[in-house]
């Protein structure tokens, strides 16, 4: 394999970043879009294959490509002790063109190759391990996107009515103006892919891929899709599907935030924050925030990467452990890292005139101008708390909690294929907050909030740190003694029991007979057996035409003369 | 309704004695005189026969009930999922989680790694749907409660006092 495939590759992609950003900035402040067609064909039959260009997808496509460098060329080294490279790269390149095409498609058969695509790579990577753990994993991620796949092929064939599959085509006053069908569908579609609940399972259990994958899938591209499609079919959403997805999301948003604190793999705890933030981005739609959720996605999808990156070089460094109880007094060891990786965390929390604070503070700013009931406000409120918590919490236990430090670790931040990516991303992550937002709102809207409304966020962030603060100083251990409650959060409200034998033991003790009795029997026989005996036959049959026997030629002549005076009369 | 129809109308021509009349499918793998069990054992003597030929003792064995549905003498065995079984035991299958010559309950394929298990879990699956559905309806209880109801809002209130009780102070008439 060439040595510099990796940074090949990376180089590359970074290239496209660049012309794809540049391309979004234009096209932005023109206000303009590009449409690609490409017809075959004439009269009746008109097949056509359209690309979209607009400043939404060029800006997504040079944030997927900026990660997808940084990640590869951080796989370079993380991966390199790994035997089989090839299949690795070939898959991350194969999600990454996926996942292109997937955003410059405005045509829903396109846009489902793109998505189906994503769904049976990502599981090719989560089992790229051959553990029993990635199998597991691996069928839940691809089983439960799968009932994605299925609903955006139902809403296909509902979309099939309307005349066109390009969206930009489509007239919905007529035939599906009360219709609940099509919006359901595409809202379980996005649902599943961004793991909502009752569709979280998964998410936390893909962590068993290797720490790159996560960076870029888990994190930034794949869960986002399911965001970015109900961004695009956003004119489908009315009012009760929208109901619905706000308390979702926020059902999301609170149970991943509660099950964070209660988590110590370094990696889940990430995915629960992944999900967590996901659960606000389908929030803000359900706020008809459109714009700001996709503000949102596109800062989150740059530090939650950097997280990723981040907890990817502390993992190598204390051995492979992924438990945060071993870790310890790490930001000695690892300070730009650290650095890095704390830079992250406060983007995470919404500290001022970070990434995160643009995105999120808005969406919270807005929600508080609605007229929603005051359990929506409290909740969000809560979530705003845990996130806060979680987060000093991953910070403490890996960098200030001196007790469990491991007395070995390795020299992982010497490595600059591992911490050059780290660098940039921080740069690039601490850069986009301001620049998208100066970029993708132009025109600040107006928001009047009361004082303490306004003031809410910030203050609660302020309280969330020092009441964490305090907790630190306290032996919580009496908590696990509370039994139940303990368990439910810390099992993640059981729903991977529900989504795993839950939902497929009826099927599987059922399908045991069709098992037995066609799988393992008559199938057995007809296309075991007879597959075998069949063709042997028949050969047998043909060989017997093959002894140069000239009984048979004149047998095969005196066919033909036949055959040919049937013609002729 | 379905009772009735099973009783009078399905009933005679599948089952004879609660024995299946009509058999819609047979396997039709491949099968050979060895695999199939003995008779199911009446006395005693045929009974440790076929504890012996099973490789079990004869206080463990048991057969299934002679109801006509029949596995003969083959052993009624517990259901012990793969994933109950010990990882760290010098298995002579160990990806099977098996020994040489062990007997195997009729549905042990269901029960492998990656199918169902019957694990001992802490709660019950009832429990675990029922907590889990009961969260959510608590959540959705209080949000329903705050959503459409300003209950929250209200205060105790007095009417408004104006001067001259009884006299038309306005009458909001639009101004022409």
């Amino acid at each position: 394999m060439d040595k510099l495939l990796y940074q090949k590759i990376s180089f590359f992609l970074w290239n496209l970043m660049i012309l794809m950003w540049l391309m979004g900035v234009y096209l932005n402040l023109n206000e303009t879009s590009i449409f690609l067609e490409w017809s075959l064909g004439g009269g009746s039959i008109n097949l056509s294959v359209t690309l979209l260009f607009d400043y939404v997808s060029c800006f997504f496509l040079s944030v997927v490509l900026c990660i997808s460098s940084n990640v590869i060329w951080y796989s370079k080294s993380y991966m390199h002790s790994d035997e089989d490279a090839n299949r690795f790269i070939l898959l991350v390149l194969g999600f990454v063109i996926s996942m292109m095409f997937l955003i410059i498609s405005p045509n829903i058969l396109s846009i489902i190759l793109g998505w189906d695509g994503l769904g049976l790579i990502s599981y090719c990577l989560v089992i790229y391990y051959p553990s029993k753990k990635s199998s597991s994993a691996g069928m839940l991620t691809v089983l439960t996107n799968r009932v994605g796949d299925v609903c955006i092929l139902l809403s296909i064939a509902w979309f099939s009515m309307v005349g066109d599959f390009n969206m930009m085509m489509w007239n919905l006053d007529s035939i599906l103006s009360n219709n609940l069908w099509l919006p359901t569908l595409i809202m379980v579609a996005a649902m599943t892919k961004s793991a909502q609940i009752p569709f979280s399972a998964w998410l936390p259990a893909a962590m068993a891929a290797p720490t790159p994958v996560s960076a870029l899938v888990h994190s930034s591209t794949l869960v986002t899709a399911g965001v970015y499609l109900l961004i695009r079919f956003s004119f489908l959403l009315e009012i009760r599907c929208l109901y619905t997805l706000t308390i979702i999301s926020l059902m999301t948003m609170f149970m991943s935030g509660i099950v964070a604190i209660y988590e110590f793999d370094l990696k889940k705890v990430i995915a629960l924050s992944t999900l967590s933030q996901l659960g606000m981005m389908m929030f803000a739609i359900s706020l008809t925030l459109y714009n700001v959720a996709f503000f949102h996605l596109l800062s989150h999808a740059l530090f939650k990467a950097l997280l990723f990156l981040c907890a990817g070089i502390l993992i190598h460094g204390v051995g492979g452990s992924q438990d945060m109880r071993h870790f310890g007094g790490l930001a000695k060891s690892y300070p730009v890292v650290a650095s890095c990786l704390n830079l992250a965390n406060f983007s995470l929390c919404g500290i001022p005139f970070l990434a995160g604070f643009y995105s999120k503070d808005m969406i919270v700013e807005l929600a508080c101008q609605n007229s929603y009931g005051v359990f929506i406000m409290i909740m969000m409120f809560v979530c705003l708390a845990l996130t806060v918590m979680y987060s000093l919490r991953l910070v403490f236990f890996s960098f200030s909690n001196l007790k469990n430090g491991v007395p070995l670790q390795s020299l992982c931040e010497q490595d600059k294929t591992l911490v050059g990516p780290v660098v940039i991303l921080t740069l690039i992550s601490l850069l986009s907050g301001p620049s998208l937002m100066w970029l993708m709102f132009p025109f600040p809207s107006i928001i009047l909030l009361p004082p303490l409304l306004k003031l809410a966020a910030l203050s609660l962030i302020s309280i969330s740190t020092i009441v964490m603060l305090g907790l630190s100083q306290i032996n919580l251990t009496q908590l696990n003694e509370m039994g139940l409650v303990s368990y439910f959060i810390g099992s993640m409200w059981f729903l991977p029991v529900l989504s795993g034998q839950g939902s497929t033991w009826l099927g599987l003790y059922k399908s045991n007979y069709v098992l037995k009795i066609l799988d393992q029997g008559w199938l057995e026989y007809y296309v075991n057996l007879l597959s075998f005996s069949t063709p042997n036959k028949i050969n047998t049959l043909v060989m017997n035409t093959q002894h140069n026997s000239l009984k048979v030629h004149f047998m095969v002549f005196l066919m033909w003369i036949l055959l040919t005076l049937i013609y002729i009369f | 309704m379905a009772a009735l129809i099973k009783k009078a109308l399905i009933n005679p021509v599948l089952r004879n004695n609660g024995i299946h009349r009509l058999q819609f499918v047979r396997l039709a793998a491949y099968w050979n005189k060895d695999w199939k069990p003995g008779p199911y054992p009446k006395t005693d003597a045929e009974r440790i026969a076929a504890a012996k030929k099973y490789g079990l003792l004869p206080q463990d064995y048991e057969p299934y009930p002679d109801d006509g549905l029949g596995y003969g003498d083959y052993p009624k065995l517990p259901i012990v999922s793969a994933d109950m079984k010990d990882s760290l035991y010098n298995w002579d299958y160990p990806e099977m989680k098996r020994d040489f010559g062990e007997p195997m309950n009729t549905q042990y394929d269901v029960f492998t790694e990656e199918r169902l298990s019957n694990a001992r879990t802490r709660f019950s699956a009832k429990f675990t749907l029922a907590s889990f559905l009961g969260v959510l309806g608590g959540f959705l209880t209080l949000h329903l409660l705050c959503e459409y109801n300003d209950w929250y809002l209200r205060h105790p209130w007095t009417p408004p006092q104006y001067p001259n009780q009884g006299k038309t102070h306005y009458t909001f008439e639009p101004v022409d």
